[in-house]
């Protein structure tokens, strides 16, 4: 039986001007998420992940297509109409947090917007559970935190909302490997916990074929692949997802240099 | 036996706290590719940077000698060193060029001040190839106008067209995309053998390590814990911990990277033996005394533990 899907994007195309000219970011994008999947979208810098991204937020508004939120119109809704169920977490965590305020006071303010929480303290104490971050750090303030640590906090955060889904921008782009491992991971028990359905944005096309059930790659705002991510990856028909795939260095370089030694 | 162009000799440097760098060694020779991996906070940047002579605030060389080309250096470092002879990218290319003039002002202006000349074409020749078309716009533009990944190729570029014997970078390829960053790895690579410049590239991703590097160490907690030929390291590795970096590089396996669970301890965290045994999943009782000592694992492969009692 066919789910009903959480999202869905139609023809989505968004234009910015700059000066006199028009630079067309988004071009006829369309894709759908189902409830608890995790769907990958990659491409490099200026390819329109992360303006797709704010559009489905609702913090900007498509030029023209749909966008649908458990099958109701939201394309031209305000972000507070759509923050219960999508939550964008930033690739630069310490940068989203109040510098002057401990973490945990940052972890307040969406549960006292939203309201609804009986006890917020003890929905703060599950919300660092969820993310695996020991109580004490929720005292310190960004700054104090290491990235890896500040990313968790930043989910906590989305988690807030006890949102359907989250959107992802890059959020293991700036992290050391093993910080980035440990992120994917979460989120991937995120998913078997909650139930999440989770857009994971990067233009790592090794950690998305780890991580996704299904990919799509953007090149200049338009999708030039999309399906599942295994194959996506193992047989890539498009010339250019064939490049994002031989630029990903593992370590596999070693071996080839040695062949060619 | 063959002269080392760079000399890293029991390198301590403290915080006034604690110790950031203890005991690190290590040589260059001319042309060689030496990647630095670690994670954050071990030490990799306050290494480049006591190389260059520039102390982060706080910071003291309480030991250890460093030496360039047969002369030791000393902070501060000769003006005419930096640069033209010792080359450095930044992690944050942002904060290395004036935002508000133009490319071109501060491409001219570096270069006459290390006694070269301006030649406009191997400028746009060199930006061309670190996939930056469209160069003579570029130069009039201004840093404050560009992404940060454009900004780090054209730090990248900089650096190159003073074609220096030894090129230090600081995570130069982690803001990048990975498209993007292979061509600054080949460039890279393409500068050493054109002009046998010597790269000490700092980075916590392995596989740029197994694409570029002739050697590599593993920093942890501010000491070398492993180091030898590239291959010997990242295809047997000895240490508990650089099996851990390894394991968590993601690749096409299908299966989710694994992760190194836990933080590295924090400047000053003081471990009478190895700092790693808190994280160490071989870790014995006795572990947290042991003095720290590397011992050759194999040949030209050296490690202070192989997990091993």
């Amino acid at each position: 039986m066919e789910h009903k899907p959480l999202l869905e994007v139609r023809h989505a195309t968004k234009e910015y001007k700059r000066g006199s000219r028009c630079v067309r970011a988004l071009d006829d994008v369309s894709f759908t998420l189902q409830p608890g999947e995790i769907l990958g979208i990659v491409g490099e810098s200026g390819s329109g992940k992360s303006t797709l991204l704010r559009q489905i937020v609702c913090l900007e508004h498509l030029d023209s297509g749909e966008l649908l939120l458990d099958g109701r119109d939201v394309t031209h809704a305000a972000p507070r109409d759509v923050c219960r169920r999508v939550q964008l977490v930033f690739q630069d965590a310490a940068a989203s947090f109040d510098p002057r305020r401990t973490v945990r006071q940052s972890l307040y303010e969406p549960l006292r917007l939203l309201g609804g929480e009986p006890d917020p303290a003890a929905r703060v104490t599950e919300l660092l559970r969820q993310v695996g971050v020991p109580e004490e750090l929720a005292d310190r303030r960004p700054a104090q935190l290491s990235g890896g640590q500040c990313q968790r906090m930043a989910i906590a955060r989305a988690l807030a909302a006890r949102p359907a889904a989250l959107l992802c921008d890059e959020v293991t782009s700036a992290l050391d490997v093993s910080a980035q491992a440990q992120i994917v991971r979460l989120l991937a028990s995120l998913r078997a916990g909650l139930g999440l359905a989770i857009v994971f944005v990067s233009h790592d096309l090794a950690l998305v074929s780890s991580l996704c059930d299904r990919a799509m790659v953007l090149q200049g705002g338009r999708c030039v692949e999309q399906g599942a991510a295994n194959a996506l990856i193992t047989n890539p028909q498009e010339p250019y997802t064939r490049r994002l795939r031989e630029s990903v260095l593992t370590l596999d370089a070693l071996r080839e240099r040695e062949r060619k030694a | 036996m063959e002269e080392k162009l760079l000399t890293v000799q029991d390198l301590c440097v403290s915080y006034g706290d604690g110790d950031v760098l203890s005991g690190v060694t290590f040589s260059m020779r001319a042309g060689e590719i030496l990647c630095i991996a670690g994670e954050s906070g071990c030490g990799k940047s306050t290494l480049l940077k006591a190389i260059l002579g520039i102390k982060p605030l706080g910071a003291v060389v309480t030991g250890g000698r460093i030496t360039f080309a047969g002369r030791e250096l000393h902070a501060p470092v000769p003006r005419r060193l930096l640069g033209a002879e010792i080359g450095m990218i930044f992690q944050n290319p942002g904060a290395s060029f004036n935002p508000v003039r133009s490319y071109e002002k501060q491409f001219r202006e570096t270069l006459r001040s290390h006694g070269r000349a301006y030649d406009a074409q191997a400028v746009l020749d060199c930006l061309e190839t670190l996939r930056l078309p469209d160069g003579a716009r570029i130069l009039k533009s201004c840093p404050y106008e560009m992404s940060g990944g454009m900004n780090q190729r054209i730090a990248i570029a900089l650096a190159m067209l003073l074609r220096p014997r030894l090129l230090l970078c600081d995570e130069a390829t982690g803001a990048l995309d990975v498209t993007t960053q292979k061509a600054v790895v080949e460039e890279l690579l393409r500068l050493r053998s054109e002009c046998g410049t010597a790269i000490l590239f700092v980075t916590h991703n392995l596989g740029v390590a197994a694409r570029m590097a002739d050697t590599v160490g593993v920093m942890y907690a501010g000491r070398m814990v492993e180091s030898g030929d590239a291959a010997a390291v990242l295809q047997s590795p000895a240490h508990p911990y650089t099996q851990s970096l390894i394991a968590a590089v993601p690749d096409f396996g299908g299966a989710l990277p694994k992760g190194l669970p836990g933080q590295p301890p924090l400047h000053g965290a003081e471990t009478p033996g190895c700092a790693f045994a808190p994280r160490c999943p071989h870790a014995q009782p006795g572990c947290g005394k042991k003095a720290y000592t590397m011992r050759q694992v194999g040949a030209r492969h050296f490690a202070c533990c192989t997990g091993r009692v």
